[in-house]
């Protein structure tokens, strides 16, 4: 390939990497995407004689000072945000420098840019495009730097135009950038496997980097896309699109997964909860009022009922994305949380969890990364509500609060909902009843079959009979509420969805579901669900898609795990297994029965060995490989000359059996000199075998090159001939 | 008083293997400067560094680790670029001082797999600025590659080359490592004959007629192997074919003049002030020059030359005879050459940076 093209391909893909790891956080509106797509693409195809243009160069420049008046104009009259102003700037900044790329300058300027836009998306995203974008520029940097340099050496050792060199050939850079010589094959390759051993060196680096984290100046890292998740309000006249939206929200994985686990297993998690119910949805009473308290914790550990205890209560880690507002998911039979430090200044801290008056449990989003936590779910029967005790104190006021109604419901529901549980004397009978009821009479549907009507509840009740999860916990409430049971709606997440390549639980957006609580003296909140189980099944991608799905949110889970959240922890994690590796194996083994089973070598857990080994065993393959190909190439050039038929083997076959007779001699030939110069040498030197070597020779030149085979035996009687020659004691012929 | 031991000295009481590691350090073969764009390299990465420590944020760790590996990689790769190279110089067979002589370096990589990229070399020479390097963009693999460049010897002498200094900035351009390799030649370069028009020098006399043997004129008295500054017309193409060596024809002796040239080099016994040794200086090196003329001229014509300089600093005066031949000008010109008095460098030609080898 061509050294200029080969340059220009790497600029670019550096380029087109950074402006997609900058672009990555999602901020840039579809218009500037395509603008900028446009501008890389057509800056592709400005070449030689209008890159020479100065008046070219000139427009550029006026074009990018009004651009950046034109984005200060919009940030101080339109409101246009300032990070999405710096970024589209960027973005045209480098869209300059590949329209105007004339020397090694201006591409060394496009590197530049392009890693300043690399270190810049480290705030902006971060997310799985981000961890693409740089594993990208792992491979594209040596390259295009390589590249870079050697042009610069080029433009500056040689000279400019064409004139005479040393030798009388022209030398002027055009030639050299045109060449095909300079960069061959063996410097792509190259340059591509210093990937590898920059791979490692990041890897060591990044791991072995203390993280101290001095927080001296803070920057508001932004994570990935926020996902909307519990608003304030439940409006029956309206559900979104959200049914069917696989945006994954929430992994979930047991700490205890069985060998195979299920594909799909339902996860109840509990998110927001509403008590005023005002004729046509839910809201909060206490909205806007700050009562929430913080969830008491000991280390790492976080009471929602109790303290967890290891051993006895079942772990579930979830790993949560950004949600707006920063609700913690809490799963069904939840007793506690853990949830790891972050360091700052050498110091743990731990986030500070608040819980409501509703349990509803929020974190503080102060870098919109989410959260990662594992919820322990205690055996039921101890479970209890951590609001039971407040709520056994003030129950009267609490009883008001959980059966508010507002005036419009119509007394039809209050004889609707005794006709239900005729008969059910306890509030969970009454409440299984219901839910009973509303399960097998009613169809669910994301049709807003009730949305329009004056009263969507009573219509679905006594009309239309379909709805979705939100009018049958919100029927199923109201109708408890007529009979002065307490009850509250919840909103949250239901579902799962096995992940095989992560090992842990998707849930996705379409999951969100609703359902209702209902307080119960002796229990506390009891959850009923009077949605349909075989309501409409939320619409997800299949077949090789969701797998490459899957995959993707495999890498993504751990890139965050591994990558965005790694800390000081599990440095001194890692730097602990080490360690214990070390001392387990420095000393040898001793035989000893009781040495062998009190030291027993521990083994580095996190290291994922069989891996390493694949690894390992692959690169050895890849080098081998690399290495048969040269050979290959290297027997092709020696053969391309001359194609290797039996005739001009044979003639190699005398041109060796000459050279062993020489070194039988004690004579040997240097490869600089073909065999017929060397017997001339001989006969210079007036050596007795300079006849036969010339003899030998020059019979090699005819059936080598002029088409003079030998004829058969004659190889055999040389061969003969040379041996004989070439003993110590034998008289020259 | 007893002196105290030399730090050399010192050193000897130490094991040789520990001294010969003392000594690499404190003469690393290897040394390193900063290129601009390495200096910005390395400014980006420790702000960049600085950010990640401060934030904590694990991105910015990785992309730390990237600009680092980069560094670490740019020595490991300029440390392969500039093993296993050979080198070899070639110094022209006369360099006359003022004049552009063409000196050769030629470099054989080694490696057996490896190609060397940008590899620059710069000679090195005893106290003289050269300012002129040779680059080589590629070398393959167990290839050879020769590049030249021209120098100017600014005054006649001895030019000692010390050593080469092999450069790279492989593979990044971040920073320039360079070694030394100790290669001594000696070049005498030859003062430059200064053309007179005003008729002949001062200092040159006419000698005697006497008989010389005389390339290029006379009959032709036989043949032999040709040898340094045989006219090509002398070359005798048939026997040179038939015997596969340069032939050239041998011609009878014919009588000749002798000429004398004489160079007043010695100094004014008392130099009254350095504006004058100078004046004195320069007027010598125009002397040696025209002498230098006027002898090759008179070589060239058939003359045997006899040179006399005066005598400095209580030595014998000095005088070569010089018949023609093919060497009689080399020996007029080296005498005239290393002539005192030394030749005053110019100031823009000095060069005190260079270290001599050990």
């Amino acid at each position: 390939m061509r050294f200029s093209q080969v340059h220009k391909f790497s600029a670019y893909t550096l380029a087109v990497l950074g402006l997609v790891a900058l672009g990555s956080g999602g901020e840039l509106p579809v218009l500037s995407v395509m603008v900028i797509a446009t501008g890389v693409a057509a800056s592709w195809f400005a070449e030689a004689e209008v890159l020479q243009s100065e008046r070219y160069h000139r427009g550029w420049n006026v074009a990018i000072v009004l651009a950046f008046a034109l984005q200060i104009v919009r940030y101080a009259f339109f409101g246009h945000e300032l990070l999405l102003g710096i970024v589209e700037f960027a973005s045209l900044l480098q869209i300059m420098k590949l329209s105007t790329r004339r020397s090694a300058r201006d591409y060394q300027q496009v590197t530049v840019l392009a890693l300043l836009q690399l270190i810049a998306a480290t705030v902006l995203g971060g997310g799985l495009s981000y961890a693409v974008c740089f594993l990208g520029f792992v491979i594209a940097t040596p390259w295009a730097m390589t590249l870079g340099h050697l042009r610069r050496e080029i433009e500056g050792n040689y000279l400019a135009d064409a004139r005479a060199g040393r030798a009388g050939v022209p030398i002027d850079v055009a030639r050299i950038l045109r060449s095909r010589r300079v960069v061959g094959p063996g410097l792509l390759v190259g340059s591509s496997l210093l990937a590898l051993p920059i791979f490692l060196l990041t890897a060591v680096i990044f791991v072995m980097f203390p993280r101290i984290g001095l927080g001296i100046i803070t920057v508001r890292a932004r994570g990935e896309n926020t996902v909307a998740g519990f608003g304030t309000t439940v409006d029956l006249r309206g559900h979104g699109i959200i049914r069917n939206d696989p945006t994954i929200v929430l992994r979930v994985e047991p700490l205890d997964l069985e060998e195979n686990p299920p594909p799909v297993r339902t996860f109840r998690l509990r998110g927001a909860t509403f008590d005023r119910y005002g004729g046509r949805g839910w809201a909060r009473s206490d909205a806007g009022r700050n009562d929430a308290v913080r969830v008491e914790r000991a280390g790492n550990h976080y009471a929602l009922l109790r303290l967890p205890r290891a051993g006895v209560d079942h772990g579930f880690r979830v790993t949560l994305d950004p949600l707006d507002p920063p609700v913690v998911p809490i799963l069904e039979g939840a007793v506690g949380l853990q949830i790891d430090a972050r360091f700052q200044a050498g110091f743990a801290r731990y986030p500070e969890l608040t819980i409501d008056r509703d349990d509803g449990v929020r974190y503080p989003n102060n870098d919109e990364v989410g959260l990662t936590y594992v919820t322990f779910v205690g055996d039921h029967a101890t479970v209890t509500s951590p609001s039971r005790r407040v709520f056994a104190e003030r129950e009267e006021r609490f009883r008001q609060r959980y059966t508010q109604l507002p005036s419009n419901v119509s007394p039809r529901v209050r004889e609707l909902a005794e006709a239900i549980t005729v008969g059910e004397t306890t509030t969970a009978g009454k409440a299984r009843a219901m839910e009973r009821y509303l399960a097998s009479r009613y169809r669910y549907t994301l049709q807003l079959e009730s949305g329009g009507a004056q009263n969507p509840l009573e219509d679905f009740l006594f009309r239309s009979r379909a709805g979705h999860c939100e009018y049958f916990s919100t029927a199923m409430a109201v109708m408890l509420r007529t009979l002065n049971v307490p009850t509250r709606n919840v909103t949250g997440f239901l579902g799962g969805t096995y992940n095989r390549y992560g090992r842990f639980y998707e849930v996705h957006q379409g999951d969100a579901h609703s359902w209702v609580e209902v307080w119960d003296a002796q229990s506390g909140w009891l959850t009923f669900d009077p949605t349909p189980a075989v309501g409409e099944v939320p619409f997800y991608r299949r077949g090789v898609i969701a797998e490459v799905d899957a995959m993707i949110e495999a890498v993504r889970v751990r890139w965050r795990r591994y990558i965005v959240d790694f800390d000081l922890k599990d440095q001194t994690r890692i730097a602990q297994e080490i360690w214990q590796y070390y001392v387990a194996h420095r000393r040898p083994p001793t035989n000893t029965p009781s040495a062998s089973r009190t030291r027993r070598a521990p083994s580095l857990g996190a290291v994922p060995v069989k891996q390493l080994a694949g690894g390992a065993a692959l690169t050895v393959a890849l080098v081998a490989l690399a290495f048969q190909v040269r050979q290959w190439r290297a027997q092709g050039a020696r053969g391309a000359g001359v194609p290797r038929t039996p005739a001009v083997r044979a003639a190699q076959q005398l041109a060796a059996a000459l050279d062993e007779a020489l070194s039988m001699r004690g004579t040997s030939r240097p490869s600089s000199r073909s065999p017929l110069a060397f017997a001339h040498d001989l006969g210079k030197r007036n050596d007795a075998f300079a006849p036969l070597a010339l003899r030998v020779a020059t019979r090699y030149m005819a059936a080598r090159y002029g088409d003079e085979a030998l004829a058969p035996g004659e190889l055999d009687a040389l061969r003969a001939e040379l041996r004989a020659a070439s003993q110590p004691s034998a008289p020259p012929r | 008083m007893a002196s105290r031991p030399t730090i050399a000295a010192r050193l000897r009481i130490l094991p040789a293997r520990v001294r010969h590691a003392l000594e690499r350090l404190a003469r690393p073969p290897r040394r390193l400067r900063f290129t601009r764009e390495g200096k910005i390299f390395v400014g980006v990465t420790i702000g960049v560094g600085f950010a990640a420590v401060n934030t904590g944020n694990n991105l910015l760790y990785l992309v730390l680790g990237l600009l680092l590996s980069l560094v670490i990689l740019s020595g490991v790769l300029s440390e392969i670029a500039l093993r296993g190279l050979e080198f070899r110089r070639k110094l022209p067979r006369r360099a006359y001082a003022g004049s552009s002589a063409l000196i050769e370096i030629e470099v054989h990589n080694r490696k057996r797999y490896a190609p060397s990229y940008s590899i620059e070399v710069e000679d090195r020479i005893d106290g003289r600025r050269t300012d002129k390097r040779c680059y080589f963009l590629k070398v393959s693999a167990g290839a050879r590659q020769t590049a030249a460049y021209r120098r100017v010897a600014p005054v006649r002498g001895i030019e000692r080359y010390l050593a080469l200094r092999v450069a790279t900035r492989f593979p990044f351009g971040l920073f320039e490592k360079w070694r030394e390799i100790t290669m001594l030649e000696e070049q005498l370069v030859y003062p430059s004959p200064l053309r007179t028009h005003a008729g002949a020098p001062p200092a040159l006399t006419a000698g005697d007629l006497i008989t010389r043997e005389e390339r290029g004129h006379g009959e032709v008295d036989g043949v032999r192997e040709v040898g340094e500054g045989d006219p090509v017309r002398d070359i005798h193409w048939p026997k040179s074919a038939a015997l596969d060596r340069v032939i050239a024809r041998e011609r009878r002796r014919e009588g000749a003049r002798a000429v004398r040239i004489e160079v007043a080099n010695a100094p004014p016994e008392a130099a009254a002030s350095k504006d004058l040794a100078a004046e004195f200086t320069k007027r010598v090196e125009e002397d040696i020059r025209r002498a230098a003329h006027v002898a090759l001229e008179a070589l060239r014509e058939g003359a045997v030359v006899h040179l006399v300089a005066e005598a400095v600093r209580g030595e014998i005066p000095r005088m070569i005879t010089a018949k023609p031949s093919s060497q009689s000008a080399d020996r007029v010109l080296s005498f005239l050459a290393l002539l005192p008095p030394d030749p005053v460098l110019p100031e823009e030609a000095i060069d005190l940076t260079v270290r001599r080898p050990p």
